[in-house]
């Protein structure tokens, strides 16, 4: 699913926070949220992908379904998840 | 930080069932509990959870098929916007009981079902005859198009059974099947010759590993056996772990909760440490401000190997054997079969 690297951490916070979803709202999620963190990264000029990237896609690229379960979730890992789920429609 | 909201709640409408279930955590009998919510309370109460913005509700029992008032209690979790789903023996689910259910507009079922034969079903449920009910239920739940899964409690001596009846379930079409591990609570206290070994689990891991794998289209998930998620991780290809595998760690009091019929909320069904009573506080007042639910959300005040283990915030032990033997909220799951260089990540 990565086209590029990620922080070792990271990568695992993620595998984490989306393991308790039923697999069929996973994957897409996932694909997104991985597609707009590397995207992001790209943008900054970084050939890592880092929190703030996962961060942002998470806040503004996860399907709108998915969303407060992902924030929740990235939350319950410990990043810094500041927008609100109104903020982040 | 703001509380995250409960994924799941579970409501046991009713302490009455039709089965003597020899591990039943809410000790049912043959009559309601005499405090039990009446139809306002349990309306206030699920419009509360709602409010604490929950997403699923399961309205269980006792068997909730014996209260009179279900279906308004269906249609109204449904008006206020939580996806309502039901835990049922399926005894009572008759070709009418299912329309009802499906007009009252309930999402899915989840059947349980202790055998592949009628003698183990029965004994452990309790009642001769029930196994057969159960089958004519699972199939009304068939032909009213509901979604439903089946539910397995794993037993010492007899949990292989639960491959089989993952392949009938299979063959009717269910969607997931929930294997649960035999806690000790409730009635189950008088019954604890049905814990499985620590060695029985761990051939029942690698069997749930092998089958999830080779497994394209129904879900596996396994409540009280969190180890479960580290043997994924460690077998497992990362691919197939992010695509195929529900991690089912404890989540008592994190992202799930349970009340029962009087209105008193526990971490779990199984974990039975009252966090608060609905009918003294609202039901957003004791998710967000429980002292048990705090403790039990902080994975590092857990104890022993629980505490030194990476794999704390994925798996955590089963909160509920460690409280059901020791009494303590935080203390290690001796049940781990990981030694502790194996739970370094």
């Amino acid at each position: 699913m990565k086209s590029m690297p990620w922080d070792e951490d990271l990568w695992r916070q993620l595998k984490d926070a989306t393991s308790s979803m039923p697999p069929f709202v996973r994957r897409r999620a996932l694909k997104t949220i991985i597609e707009a963190s590397e995207t992001f990264a790209q943008e900054r000029g970084s050939k890592l992908v880092q929190e703030e990237d996962l961060v942002k896609a998470a806040e503004t690229k996860t399907p709108v379904l998915t969303r407060r379960r992902m924030l929740d979730a990235l939350a319950e890992m410990g990043m810094r998840i500041e927008a609100t789920e109104e903020e982040a429609k | 930080m703001k509380t995250a909201a409960p994924t799941l709640v579970s409501f046991a409408v009713t302490r009455e069932c039709n089965l003597k279930c020899r591990h039943c955590y809410s000790q049912s009998v043959d009559s309601p509990h005499p405090r039990e919510l009446n139809t306002a309370e349990a309306r206030r109460l699920i419009s509360q959870i709602a409010e604490a913005e929950a997403r699923i509700l399961i309205l269980d029992g006792g068997e909730p098929l014996m209260r009179p008032d279900i279906f308004e209690l269906v249609r109204h979790s449904q008006s206020v916007g939580l996806t309502t789903v039901m835990g049922t023996n399926g005894t009572l689910i008759t070709a009418e009981v299912a329309t009802k259910l499906v007009e009252a507009g309930i999402q899915a079922l989840a059947i349980s079902l202790d055998g592949t034969d009628a003698e183990t079903h029965d004994t452990f449920r309790g009642v001769e005859g029930v196994w057969e009910q159960t089958l004519r239920g699972i199939e009304n739940v068939r032909q009213a198009d509901i979604p439903f899964q089946i539910a397995p409690t794993l037993r010492h001596g007899s949990w292989e059974q639960w491959g089989p009846i993952a392949d009938k379930a299979k063959e009717w079409g269910a969607t997931a099947v929930e294997v649960f591990d035999y806690i000790p609570v409730g009635r189950g206290e008088e019954n604890p010759e049905f814990e499985m070994t620590v060695e029985e689990r761990r051939a029942f891991v690698r069997e749930y590993v092998a089958r999830q794998r080779a497994e394209e289209e129904m879900v596996y998930r396994c409540v009280a056996m969190p180890q479960l998620w580290v043997e994924v991780e460690k077998t497992v290809p990362e691919d197939e772990v992010l695509t195929k595998f529900v991690r089912s760690c404890c989540a008592a009091g994190t992202r799930y909760c349970c009340v029962l019929y009087e209105g008193t909320v526990y971490p779990c069904m199984l974990l039975q440490e009252k966090a608060g009573d609905v009918r003294e506080q609202s039901f957003v007042d004791i998710w967000q401000n429980s002292e048990v639910f705090q403790v039990l959300r902080d994975r590092d005040r857990l104890e022993g190997k629980c505490g030194r283990c990476d794999y704390r915030y994925v798996c955590g032990g089963a909160r509920c054997r460690v409280y059901a033997k020791t009494g303590s909220l935080t203390a290690e799951d001796d049940a781990c079969w990981f030694s502790e260089e194996e739970l370094k990540r």
